[in-house]
């Protein structure tokens, strides 16, 4: 067993402190600035940091960009993104001179404020430091997610009324989920009440990542951007690559962490900052004077054990400072990782937008060893399962054309329609649906649902003309 | 025999300012023997300002005798690990930056 006390041993021993205080890179200048074991003065480091963040940048170039590209930057106020838009904007300028490859950049920022009940807005603040850039800005609220135009077809009124059925508390992974037209609460009302019933911070974060996540994504859909840049910083990927890992989510892994992936299809995701350690980003910001915007997290000034993604990064960060390669390491060893070739495209969790595996229901049923009672009651109101589908709800599809949809959706006063969600969630928003009572969920969870059990009926009804893949193996 | 006091100017940022009621800057003026014989260093400035400064969750500035692993700290603009961080000696006027680079601060 390893206690507190072994570690300032260790801690003396390993930790080479640099004797000569000279830049390592140009060998004239007195250095002030330590990463890793490489000492910099300040013109070095600003270089190489510029460096690293252009190297990537070329790499993008000659994968897969397109010329004439759209482009979106999420922009969250923070260091990590902050610096990312400032090196975006000066090569898009210097691009801009040559030839124009990207036609069109729009900044987004999601404020979360509405989160912690702040009155303040951060889009104001945001829009402040846009404005210093050529770049087209959109503002936007983290309980926008609620409203109809972040949905495929952007009609989709419809929020996923979500409850755990006492009669079936044995089996935790069982539950309803109602569809409803509710339009009494405002969407932040909605999105407060789906936090307030999460009982634990880690499902909570996890909901709220995956929320601004899919804003982000639609917001590029929307404005025809064909990439999504995403200031994920190395510090922060080696934290994710843990904590995902630890939370269920192996699989997924590889879309969220690599620096560049086209999981989502007409969106690709780019992480031009993966190389960079938040130290670099902090001296590089501070250097530079740029204001940075506070963004308070769920676990602001919450204790460590608060929750996966905190615990994980205090103890990455505490590891870094005793032994600076850290970082390094771990994010390099996830970045060899691959979206596995087995993936079903079309098993997309509603709700994380993540692959699932087919039939993870029995999966978990395997690994898990618990099967934990819901302690929690349900409020039994006006959203019995006795409201059962109608036929008349069944034109109600994603596939047909926008008038289409308009027309069958708005005169339908069919409030409730039960809905099997079970199937159509990955492993860890599974396992995250323990922690809750009763929630409503955004429309593109219930329309996704919606879509997948579609296909799941339509499968089902064909399924004895179909060619078993397996056999077919063997 | 009273030690001379120094002036030292302390910025908090990176969402550290909120153990601090929000406040960025401020200017101090400390012993510059806070532990005599010795002079003021580093580690006697944390411990001071965890004391005197700090309004909330001390925990989440310090770990230890020292500061918390993620809070950069940043010493007239040179990075206090290439100045012997804890051991550093204060001087008068020193602009001291802590900067947080954790998530949610």
């Amino acid at each position: 067993m390893c206690s507190i006390e072994d570690s300032p041993i260790i801690f003396d021993e390993v930790k080479i402190k640099p004797e000569v205080k000279i830049c390592i890179k140009c060998k004239t200048s007195t250095a002030t600035i330590l990463i890793r074991h490489s000492t910099y003065c300040k013109p070095c480091f600003q270089h190489v940091f510029v460096g690293k963040f252009r190297k990537n940048m070329e790499k993008y170039k000659t994968s897969n960009s397109k010329i004439d590209e759209k482009v979106m930057i999420g922009l969250s106020g923070g260091p990590s993104s902050r610096a990312m838009l400032h090196l975006l904007s000066e090569i898009f300028s210097h691009e801009l001179s040559k030839k124009q490859s990207f036609t069109e950049v729009w900044v987004c920022h999601i404020d979360e404020n509405s989160i912690f009940n702040l009155k303040d807005s951060t889009i104001n603040q945001v829009e402040q430091i846009v404005q210093k850039y050529n770049s087209l800005f959109i503002g936007l609220r983290i309980e926008d997610i609620y409203s109809d135009e972040f949905t495929s077809n952007m009609e989709f009124g419809q929020v996923l009324k979500i409850s755990i059925d006492k009669s079936k508390q044995q089996e935790f992974n069982e539950f309803n989920a109602t569809i409803r037209q509710n339009k009494e609460l405002s969407n932040k009302e909605k999105l407060q009440s789906l936090l307030e019933c999460i009982s634990n911070l880690t499902s909570k974060e996890d909901f709220v990542w995956y929320l601004k996540l899919s804003l982000l994504i639609q917001t590029a859909r929307k404005k025809g951007c064909t990439r999504l840049f995403l200031g994920d910083c190395s510090t922060r990927l080696a934290t994710k690559i843990i904590s995902l890992t630890s939370k269920g989510r192996g699989s997924s892994l590889p879309i969220e962490i690599l620096g560049e992936n086209n999981y989502f299809g007409d969106v690709i995701i780019s992480r031009p900052m993966k190389d960079m350690i938040s130290k670099e980003i902090g001296l590089y910001n501070h250097y530079l004077g740029f204001e940075t915007v506070f963004i308070p997290s769920l676990t602001s000034l919450q204790p460590s054990k608060s929750s996966i993604e905190r615990l994980t990064e205090d103890f990455i960060v505490g590891l870094e400072r005793d032994y600076p390669s850290t970082v390094s390491t771990i994010a390099r060893t996830g970045s060899k990782l691959t979206i596995s070739n087995s993936i079903d495209d079309e098993n997309r969790c509603a709700l994380c937008l993540m692959p699932y595996r087919n039939e993870n229901k029995f999966f978990q049923n395997r690994i898990t060893l618990t099967k934990i009672p819901s302690s929690i009651s349900t409020t039994n109101d006006c959203n019995t399962a006795t409201n059962n589908c109608n036929d008349h709800c069944n034109p109600v599809t994603v596939s047909c054309s926008q008038s289409c949809c308009s027309d069958c959706i708005k005169p339908t006063k069919l409030d409730h329609q039960n809905i099997e969600i079970n199937n159509t969630l990955c492993h860890a928003c599974r396992v995250n649906m323990r922690d809750i009572n009763e929630i409503f969920l955004p429309p593109y969870v219930a329309e996704e649902a919606k879509r997948q059990n579609r296909r799941l009926d339509l499968r089902k009804n064909i399924e004895e003309f179909l060619i078993d893949d397996i056999d077919d193996d063997q | 025999m009273t030690q001379p006091l120094i002036k030292v100017n302390l910025f908090f940022s990176g969402g550290l300012e909120i153990l601090f009621d929000n406040i960025k800057q401020k200017t101090v003026e400390i012993s510059s023997s806070i532990n005599p014989p010795n002079q003021t260093k580093m580690e006697d400035l944390i411990k001071w300002i965890r004391e005197n400064l700090i309004k909330t969750k001390p925990e989440l500035f310090m770990t230890g005798n020292t500061i918390r692993p993620g809070i950069l700290i940043l010493i007239n603009d040179v990075d206090w690990e290439v100045e012997g961080e804890l051991e550093y000696t204060i001087k008068d006027g020193d602009n001291i930056h802590f900067l947080s680079t954790l998530h949610g601060g």
